[in-house]
C-alpha cells in the first residue's frame, strides 16, 4: 500500500511501473479525445465507448492474462469465440423453443472444454502452449467448418438483450463485465490461487519446490480462462445477434495486445487485471478517436501496430532494468 | 490505487448514465437535399477490389456538392468492430449510412440500430439478414456463381473434372457465388467436381492450393473461382509446372485478362464490379432526399468471352488493375503498381 501516497502517485518512477503507465496513457488520451473532437464527449459516444464496446474484448482479455499470468498464451481465443457464438446462433436456430439460460450453460461447458483440451496438451503434454493452443485454434476451425459454413444470424431478442438491455441509462452489460472483474479481481488478489498463480509464472521450477501444485495451477489457468472465452461469446452473440466462422477473427492478437500495453508479461507471472483492462479501453479509445477524427484507415493499423511495438519494448526496458 | 480506480469508473459510469438519460434522441428524420453528411462503413481494405470500391465511391461522392462530409471506417473484417464503427458514425450524425458487411449475420443489432433512428441505410457487397434496412444496391452474388459455372460448363463441351476455388470462407457473398455455381454443376453428370477450397482471396494461398490440386489430381479440365484473384494465380501454377492450361472463370482483374490472352487460353471474365460502391451512394442519396426506392437492387455488369476479354485487356496495365472500373478522374484511382 506504501504506492498508494500523493507523492507516489505524482512521481514519474511510479508513473512509469507497469500496470500504472497503462492509466497515465489512457488519460493521456482521454484529454486528447476530448479536445480534438466534440464528438468525444457526448453521451452517446462515451456509452459505447465505455460502457458497451469493450466488453466482448474485456473479457476475453481476462482470459488472456490469466493464461499468461501462469506463463503460458492461449492462441485458440478468436476460433473459440467462432465456435461458442456460431454454436449459440445454430441452438437457436435448430432448437426454437431452447432457452437463453441453456445456450448460456452449454457455451460456459464447451469453454471449459476447450480449456482442458489446452491445458491437456500444454500442461500435460508439454506441447509448447504458442502450438498447442494454435492446433487447438485448428481444430476448432475445422469443427466449425464442418457445421456451417456460412455466417447464421437470428440470435431472438430474449438473449439479444444482454447486449441491448439498460437499466437507468446504463447498458446491463456493463455490470455483467464488472461481476465478473471484481470477482476474477478477487480470486487473483486475495485467494490462494492468485497467489499460486503469480508464483508459477514467475518460476514454475522454485514455485514446485514451494510445495505449489504447478501442474493443477497450470490446467486451472486454462481451465478458467476457457470458462472466461465462453462468457465473453455470451456477450459478442448477444451483441452480434449471430455467429459465423470468422465472427472471431483477431480476438488472439487484440487481446495479448491489450494485455501487453495494460503490463501483463509475455514471460508470465507479472502484470494485473486491471492493467489489461485499461489497455482494453486503450484500445477502443484509439479506435474511437480514430474513427471521430476521420483518420486513413491504413495510417490507423500503423498507429494501432507502433502502440503495440512501443508497449512491448517499454516493459521489455523496464524488465532488464 | 484499486479502489480509487473502482471509484473513478463507477462516476465514469454514472456521468454517462446521466448525460445519456438527457441526452436521448428521436427518429424522426427530415429529408434532406443539401448539407448531406454520408457514412460508409467498409468491411475491410486488404486488397485492391476494396481500393476501387472506394475510389468510385469517392468519384461519386465529388460529383455531388449536395454531399458536404464524409466519413469512412475500416472495420478490418471484424463484426464487432464493425458494429462499433457503425456506431461511432451515428455518432457523428451521419443523414445516410452505406455498409459494406463483414459478416452480415453478425452485425443485424447494429444495422436495426441505424435504421431505427430513421437515416437510409444501403447494404451493399454482402447481405444483412434482416428487414431493416433501406435497401441492398450491387449484384445478385448467386446469378454470378451461376454464370461462371454455366461459361465453364459451355467452355468444357459439358464434360470434365474441375477444381472449385472460392474467397474467404463463411462471407455472404462468397458462399452464394459457390451456392449458385453448384446448382449449376448438379444439373450437368459429366462434370466432376474434384475438390473445393478457399483460399481468402490470397494470390500466395490460390498458388499453394493449387500445387496442392496439382499434385492430388492427374486429371483437371476446368477452374471455377469466383474472382480473378484466384484463377490468375491457379493458371499461373499449372503453367509453372508444365500442365496443359484450363479452362477458367473468374472477374475483371487485369492480370488474369492478361494471362488469358498472353497465353491464349479461353476464359470467361464477369466483373464483380467496384462500380456497387457509387450505385449504393446514389441510390441512397435518393432515400436522403425523400425518395422511395425498391428494398432490393440488382446490376448487371457486362460480360466478357474470350474474344471480348481480348478487346478489354489492358497490357500495360498493373495487374491488379480493375478493368472497367476505372472511368473515373485520375486523381481517384488507387496507386497500384
Amino acid at each position: 500500500m506504501k504506492n498508494l501516497s500523493v507523492k507516489n502517485i505524482i512521481n514519474p518512477k511510479e508513473l512509469v511501473k507497469p500496470g500504472k503507465f497503462v492509466w497515465l496513457i489512457l488519460i493521456v488520451m482521454l484529454i486528447a479525445s476530448s479536445v480534438s473532437s466534440p464528438i468525444f464527449l457526448t453521451s452517446r459516444n462515451l456509452r459505447n465507448v465505455f460502457l458497451i464496446q469493450p466488453i466482448g474484448l474485456a473479457i476475453a482479455t481476462m482470459a488472456q492474462s490469466v493464461v499468461m499470468i501462469s506463463g503460458n498464451i492461449d492462441m485458440s481465443i478468436a476460433s473459440a469465440v467462432s465456435l461458442m457464438t456460431t454454436m449459440a446462433a445454430g441452438l437457436f436456430r435448430d432448437i426454437p423453443d431452447i432457452s437463453p439460460f441453456t445456450v448460456s450453460l452449454l457455451l460456459l461447458l464447451t469453454g471449459i472444454a476447450i480449456g482442458a483440451l489446452n491445458g491437456f496438451m500444454a500442461v500435460i503434454l508439454r506441447i509448447p502452449a504458442f502450438m498447442a493452443t494454435l492446433a487447438t485454434s485448428s481444430l476448432l476451425q475445422g469443427v466449425i467448418f464442418f457445421y456451417t459454413k456460412r455466417p447464421i444470424g437470428g440470435i431472438p431478442k430474449s438473449f439479444r438483450f444482454l447486449a441491448s438491455y439498460k437499466v437507468a441509462g446504463i447498458p446491463i452489460c456493463f455490470f455483467y463485465f464488472l461481476i465478473i472483474f471484481l470477482v476474477m479481481a478477487a480470486l487473483l488478489n486475495r485467494h490462494r490461487f492468485g497467489n499460486h498463480l503469480y508464483a508459477t509464472g514467475s518460476d514454475d521450477y522454485i514455485a514446485g519446490i514451494s510445495g505449489i501444485p504447478v501442474v493443477r495451477v497450470k490446467m486451472q489457468a486454462y481451465l478458467l480462462g476457457g470458462a472466461l472465452v465462453a462468457l465473453a461469446s455470451i456477450f459478442l452473440s448477444s451483441r452480434m445477434g449471430g455467429g459465423g466462422p470468422t465472427t472471431g477473427d483477431g480476438y488472439e492478437l487484440d487481446t495479448i495486445t491489450a494485455a501487453v500495453i495494460g503490463g501483463i508479461s509475455l514471460a508470465g507471472g507479472e502484470g494485473k487485471l486491471m492493467g489489461a483492462i485499461g489497455g482494453v479501453f486503450i484500445l477502443m479509445i484509439f479506435s474511437n478517436f480514430m474513427n471521430l477524427m476521420d483518420i486513413n484507415p491504413y495510417i490507423q493499423m500503423f498507429l494501432k501496430g507502433m502502440i503495440l511495438i512501443l508497449a512491448v519494448a517499454f516493459y521489455a526496458k523496464k524488465d532488464s532494468e | 490505487m484499486k479502489k480509487r480506480v473502482l471509484s473513478l469508473i463507477i462516476l465514469m459510469v454514472l456521468s454517462v448514465s446521466v448525460a445519456f438519460a438527457a441526452g436521448q434522441q428521436g427518429a424522426e428524420v427530415q429529408p434532406k437535399t443539401e448539407d448531406i453528411v454520408v457514412g460508409f462503413s467498409c468491411a475491410g481494405m486488404g486488397n485492391s477490389w476494396r481500393m476501387f470500391l472506394k475510389a468510385n465511391f469517392d468519384a461519386t461522392v465529388a460529383e455531388h456538392p449536395e454531399i458536404s462530409k464524409v466519413y469512412f471506417t475500416n472495420a478490418d473484417e471484424k463484426p464487432e468492430k464493425q458494429a462499433a464503427d457503425i456506431s461511432d458514425l451515428l455518432t457523428k450524425g451521419v443523414d445516410l449510412l452505406i455498409i459494406q458487411p463483414s459478416i452480415g449475420a453478425a452485425i443485424v443489432p447494429a444495422v436495426e440500430e441505424a435504421y431505427a433512428t430513421g437515416i437510409p441505410v444501403i447494404i451493399l457487397d454482402g447481405t444483412v439478414p434482416t428487414d431493416n434496412i433501406t435497401a441492398y444496391v450491387g449484384q445478385d452474388m448467386k446469378k454470378l456463381g451461376a454464370h461462371y459455372a454455366e461459361a465453364l460448363v459451355d467452355m468444357m463441351g459439358e464434360t470434365g473434372k474441375i477444381v472449385m476455388m472460392s474467397g474467404i470462407a463463411g462471407q455472404m457473398s462468397v458462399e452464394l457465388r459457390l451456392e449458385g455455381a453448384q446448382e449449376v454443376f448438379a444439373k450437368y453428370p459429366g462434370i466432376e467436381i474434384l475438390d473445393t477450397q478457399y483460399t481468402g482471396w490470397s494470390i500466395p494461398k490460390g498458388k499453394e492450393i493449387m500445387q496442392s490440386f496439382l499434385q492430388a489430381y492427374p486429371q483437371i479440365d476446368g477452374i471455377w473461382a469466383d474472382s480473378g484473384l484466384m484463377s490468375f494465380p491457379a493458371l499461373e501454377t499449372m503453367k509453372e509446372a508444365g500442365r496443359p492450361l484450363v479452362p477458367s472463370t473468374g472477374d475483371h482483374l487485369n492480370g488474369y485478362a492478361k494471362f488469358l490472352v498472353a497465353n491464349n487460353v479461353p476464359g470467361y471474365i464477369e466483373p464483380y464490379s467496384t462500380l456497387q460502391a457509387a450505385w449504393a451512394l446514389e441510390e441512397g442519396l435518393k432515400a436522403v432526399k425523400g425518395e422511395t426506392i425498391p428494398k432490393t437492387i440488382y446490376k448487371d455488369p457486362e460480360t466478357y468471352d474470350f474474344e471480348r476479354i481480348k478487346e478489354f485487356v489492358d497490357m500495360g496495365k498493373s495487374d491488379w488493375w480493375w478493368l472497367g472500373d476505372d472511368q473515373i478522374p485520375a486523381e481517384f484511382l488507387p496507386k497500384i503498381d
